[in-house]
């Protein structure tokens, strides 16, 4: 038996399969961005090149992530939160790019401090939560909800919408698994969801006919002549956006209107049929594909998953969606088999980013989410969104290089009564 | 609990990926096709041929003998690009760069660029010049349509920026200014092209009506298509749908198909008579060409010009009974029916205009008086002043209005032939009874309707009479009794069965169905229930009754054929072509309702009235005597001026009418009679004794009887059409 201290270093089953999916991943990403280059034509190349470093860097990144013992790392985790704040505060005295706060421009490359907010978060939450107990109380959940409440709001303004709406399903998982009363959590969601979708009204006036077509399009119902409504009931939610934040809700929501494809639905239209285009196997012929991909805008980010479908098919969409359940299945893997509770908390939290961001952009790729601009983990185009997720899931192969190595059935426990046994590692599996 | 928690936890996962699973096998697999269909769509790059704006060469109307009525002429359209008529000073720079380098001028050199500008200048002067002598050529106010274009173009583009803004693509378009241009306008053009800037030539059709003032009721006209013509026409996306999804088509070709059929803006459409009633014989069609990619075609499919449309009409014929109309110095209508096929032959309502200038006409036609500016010189008040002539004139004369289908009269004694039959048949009256004329209506206390021999300055009674009498002298009394014994109900009855309140389902858009007074019209238009006077004055064609000249004279052909019904034909059903074959066109795949808007051709009706021989004779007897006998209310005045080949049967009509009122100073009532008196009615047929042709004529408030005026025009036409042969063989 190896000694216990320098154990890490020998790969672990768990581990080995995780980086292979994970390699894979980021392999079926560059072979779509290049799909995706060449069907922009000419003077749009460069970015599979690009990615390939992107994905040199992740990989080094992820090596760090794995070789520094995570308890260090979660040790530091109040700084590590302060620095990102710091950062995420920062990124709103640099100059908009696209009416949005949201890179950093450091020369070498463009740093998204919302991205490494995201991993820094999880990393507080676990150190937080790893101590147990007191959240079991509702006044306990106070703590954990204003941790997440601060970096949302400074993303919120960026604005960024996508990452910030990410931060609540991460903290239900590390809530949940970390032993918070349901009731609780529940009890939360229910009244958040009554408080967002409770019907307001709104008077018309002083509205452009523009924004009222919106607001009709996504109201309950409104009052008054239908082609010029003078008061609109909708969702709370929604009567607070902005008017530019409302097409996006209201081309989710008339998916099939021949008007809205055209205007609002774009997006989501054109992902469809390209999605829906590959059929099984996807499409054989590269002029067609071609002419697929010209038709989606953001092809090579956002909706990197259609550019998939349409390309491989069935097929190729379902290779994905298994690298990413191998990824989830030997992740809580390691969650159940460590007994440290940082550790469980880290790798849960890991994996509920990965899963609710990998949900959360196929789902709008198809049309059962509504758009929100999020990356597809490992596979979309961007380098800090590769590199942060690279680094999580070296976190998740840190907790699992170092847990408990079990060879054999420890001393003196036989066959028969392993029942009894106080450690089984595959336990529920 | 920890260990259960993770396992709920990765059941949620799980529920997750199957979401997403499901749908990617929906989507996938069950509904690949109907994306990659979608897709295909979006990816082809569809060329309307010849191009959106515009279309091939309407189809031609033409005449029983293939003379032509209407057609599209090619011609030239003047453009100019609307930079240029802004005179944006961007474009204008760009414009004088390229004059630099065509002239090898150094525009970095002071003197060069302004010799460059100079030569821009010169040209700029020469397009203008060049327009206004085209448009004064064609007869068009060139400032007028350069700043409707402007005002136009300034308005869409305002209402793109209340939609979220973007530059619209007329901005940078060249606009028409000046359409219609022959050959020698080309020719000025082209040798003027190197010294005029932003004006282009674009060839086009012009719809030109060769026959001018002639038939200009049927022909009718074409112009811009509106957005109720595209309501009514075009296909939109959602019966698109609605369509293949029940057809079971595949979406792309009904896509394409339907871009052929629809309108767009700058096409035009059949608004009134003809042009209306076949548009969908006449329009073109546009063809299209699908490439994948540029340059490269995958499908073609040729544009179609329009179809010809012959027209039963003879428009020798036409033009002679027009003239002769005009030579009388009558305002009404005259309808020319052929027995045998009920094909009509002539269908003049007078006065008339020139379809050729009836844009230009417009105002003057319609009775539109324009406004009169704040501070008018000599000249535009006196300009002011003839159109308010020429508009109160158009309001007394009504040249717009078709009157032989349109225009609806009471056709006073006209109608008593079919009253006759009616009796006859339902057998209140045989052809020998006698029924005794005292001079005033006995059934009424006030002696009313009277017979024109009871009033002044007669004051006399015709006695007794049987039916060949009564037709001949024109008696009310002796129809009001018929009618009184018929009753109210047969008596609409059988005007229904000979057309009249019927449409006579030409195919016209203009015509209406008239009056007839049955309980049910009562019951709507007046509130009340038919009373006994009511069949008095209808079996005299007075009263609740009002019928077209068409429908007089396909009535009295149908008595002249012995009692065979058919409604009138106008247009000739082309046997290669006919409508029903359009099956698989595409208009066979709209719905019941559109097709009922947009194809105004309807069935003909076809039927044989139960009629005795005897009955008919005795009829045609007395029509024959109100022409041919000493005592007919027609003889007096037909036997002047050179007697006729062959011998007519006949009936005047003398319908009593309200005067026509028109507003004459601008307040919206209609306050002055302008014109007063009795509609004169002549209707008949020849010859006598083998119908070939049947005709209807009405004189508007005519100053006289039917017999003193209606009988002599109805003469000359039955002239006209034995010189033209439409009367013929041995008597």
């Amino acid at each position: 038996m190896l000694p216990a201290g320098k154990s890490w270093y020998v790969p672990r089953v768990a581990s080995i399969f995780i980086v292979i999916a994970m390699i894979a991943l980021i392999a079926v990403g560059v072979a779509a961005i290049h799909v995706s280059e060449h069907a922009e034509g000419p003077g749009g190349g460069g970015r599979w090149e690009k990615q390939m470093i992107f994905a040199a860097v992740g990989l080094v990144a992820f090596l760090l992530a794995v070789i520094v013992p995570y308890q260090k790392i979660g040790s530091q985790a109040y700084i590590i939160f302060g620095f990102t704040l710091l950062l995420l505060v920062l990124v709103f005295f640099v100059p908009a790019v696209r009416g949005s706060h949201r890179w950093i421009d450091l020369k070498v490359f463009k740093l998204q401090p919302s991205e490494l907010a995201k991993l820094s978060y999880i990393i507080l939450l676990a150190w937080y939560l790893r101590l147990g107990g007191h959240y079991r109380k509702l006044i306990g959940l106070v703590p954990p909800f204003l941790l997440t409440l601060i970096p949302m709001v400074l993303i919120l303004r960026e604005p960024d919408l996508g990452t910030a709406i990410l931060f609540l399903p991460t903290l239900f998982f590390m809530l949940y698994m970390a032993g918070a009363k349901l009731r609780h959590l529940v009890g939360i969601v229910v009244i958040a969801g009554v408080l967002v979708l409770i019907p307001i009204s709104r008077s018309t006036q002083g509205m452009t006919p523009g924004e009222i077509k919106e607001r009709t399009a996504t109201a309950y119902w409104t009052v008054g002549n239908e082609k010029k409504p003078r008061i609109i009931v909708s969702a709370a939610i929604l009567a607070a956006m902005e008017k530019h934040q409302l097409p996006r809700i209201s081309g989710w929501l008339q998916q099939g209107d021949a008007d809205a494809i055209k205007n609002n639905g774009f997006h989501l239209y054109h992902s469809k049929i390209v999605l829906g285009s590959g059929k099984f196997i996807g499409s054989k012929d590269w002029i067609d594909a071609e002419w697929y991909f010209s038709i989606l805008p953001d092809d090579h980010t956002d909706f990197i998953f259609s550019i998939v479908g349409g390309q491989w098919g069935f097929a190729g969409c379902f290779l994905v969606l298994l690298l990413y359940a191998v990824i989830l299945i030997l992740g809580v893997e390691v969650a159940a088999t460590t007994y440290d509770p940082f550790g469980r908390l880290l790798a849960v939290g890991v994996i509920g980013l990965l899963v609710s961001q990998m949900f959360i952009n196929i789902g709008m790729t198809m049309g059962i989410m509504p758009i929100t601009g999020m990356t597809l983990p490992f596979v979309s185009y961007g380098g800090s969104s590769l590199v942060i997720n690279c680094i999580a899931l070296g976190l998740l192969v840190n907790v699992a290089q170092r847990r408990p190595i079990l060879l054999g059935r420890r001393a003196f426990e036989h066959k028969e009564d392993t029942s009894h046994a106080p450690y089984r590692p595959l336990e529920g599996f | 609990m920890y260990k259960l928690r993770l396992k709920i936890l990765l059941v949620f996962f799980g529920l997750a990926f199957a979401v997403v699973i499901v749908r990617l096998v929906d989507m996938q697999l069950f509904c690949g096709q109907r994306y990659r269909d979608a897709a295909t769509l979006s990816r082809e790059e569809v060329e309307l041929l010849p191009n959106k704006r515009t279309t091939g060469q309407r189809g031609q109307i033409l005449d029983r003998n293939n003379r032509i009525l209407a057609e599209d002429r090619p011609c030239h359209d003047l453009h100019l690009q609307y930079q240029f008529l802004v005179s944006d000073p961007k474009w204008v720079a760009k414009q004088v760069r390229e004059i630099a380098a065509e002239q090898g001028l150094n525009m970095k050199v002071g003197f060069e660029a302004d010799q460059a500008r100079e030569v821009y200048d010169q040209r700029a002067a020469n397009t203008w010049e060049l327009a206004r002598l085209l448009a004064s050529f064609r007869g068009v106010d060139l400032d007028k349509t350069v700043s409707r274009i402007k005002r136009r173009t300034q308005r869409w583009q305002a209402a793109r920026d209340r939609r979220g803004g973007g530059q619209i693509a007329e901005r940078k378009m060249s606009h028409p200014v000046v359409t219609g241009l022959d050959t020698n306008d080309v020719s000025l053009f082209y040798s003027n092209a190197d010294k005029i800037v932003a004006a282009s030539l674009v060839p086009g059709h012009k719809r030109v009506y060769p026959q001018g003032e002639i038939a200009s009721h049927i022909i009718g006209i074409t112009g811009l298509v509106t957005k109720g013509d595209k309501e009514n026409w075009n296909l939109t996306d959602d019966e698109l749908r609605g369509r293949q999804w029940v057809s079971g088509g595949s979406f792309r070709w009904f896509d394409l198909e339907r871009r052929r059929h629809n309108y767009f803006d700058a096409d035009s459409i059949g608004k009134m008579g003809v042009e209306k009633a076949a548009e969908l014989w006449l329009r073109p069609k546009r063809g299209y060409r699908l490439s994948p990619r540029p340059g490269e075609v995958s499908a073609q499919v040729l544009p179609e010009p329009g179809r010809d449309v012959q027209l039963t009409i003879d428009i020798e014929l036409q033009r002679r009974i027009t003239e002769m109309l005009a030579d009388k110095g009558y305002t009404g209508s005259v309808a020319v029916v052929s027995v045998d096929s009920r094909e009509i032959l002539a269908l003049v309502s007078f006065p008339t205009y020139d379809l050729n200038t009836y844009r230009r006409d417009y105002n003057k036609l319609a009775g539109i008086i324009p406004k009169l500016p704040d501070k008018p010189t000599l000249e535009e008040r006196e300009k002011y002043n003839q159109a308010k002539i020429d508009a109160m004139r158009s309001r007394t004369y009504l040249p717009l209005t078709n009157r032989a289908v349109a225009a609806y009269q009471p056709p006073g004694s006209a109608v008593k032939p079919v009253v006759a039959l009616a009796g006859m048949t339902d057998g209140k009256i045989s052809p020998h009874s006698e029924l005794t004329c005292t001079g005033k209506n006995t059934l009424a206390r006030n002696g009313k309707p009277r017979c024109w021999i009871g009033r002044a300055p007669h004051n006399s009674a015709h006695g007794p009479l049987d039916v060949v009498q009564a037709l001949k002298v024109s008696c009310n009394i002796f129809f009001v009794k018929v009618g009184q014994a018929l009753g109210h109900q047969r008596l609409c009855y059988w005007l229904g069965e000979f057309g009249y309140g019927k449409l006579s389902r030409t195919g016209l858009p203009e015509e209406k169905p008239g009056v007839v007074g049955t309980a049910e019209w009562l019951r709507k238009n007046r509130d009340r229930g038919p009373v006994p006077s009511d069949k008095w004055y209808m079996s005299i064609g007075q009263g609740t009754f009002d019928a077209s000249p068409l429908q007089v004279a396909n009535a009295i052909a149908t008595i002249a054929a012995g009692g065979e019904f058919q409604s009138p034909l106008l247009m000739v059903p082309r046997i290669e072509k006919p409508l029903i074959e359009l099956r698989w066109d595409f208009v066979a795949s709209l719905s019941p309702e559109k097709q009922a808007k947009i194809s105004t051709t309807p069935e003909r009706l076809s039927y044989k009235l139960p009629l005795s021989p005897q009955h008919v004779a005795a009829v045609h007897d007395g029509m024959y005597k109100v022409v041919n006998e000493d005592g007919g209310t027609a003889f007096k005045h037909w036997n002047v001026g050179d007697p006729l080949q062959f011998k007519v049967c006949g009936k005047t009509g003398t319908a009593q009418a309200s005067g026509h009122k028109i507003d004459t100073n601008g307040d919206g009532r209609r306050d002055t009679i302008v014109r007063q008196g009795s509609h004169a009615w002549f209707a008949g047929f020849s010859p006598h004794n083998r119908p070939q042709v049947a005709i209807a004529v009405v004189i508007d408030y005519a100053p006289g009887g039917g017999g003193a005026y209606a009988a002599p025009i109805g003469k000359e036409v039955f002239r006209i059409c034995e010189e033209l042969e439409y009367i013929n063989g041995r008597d």
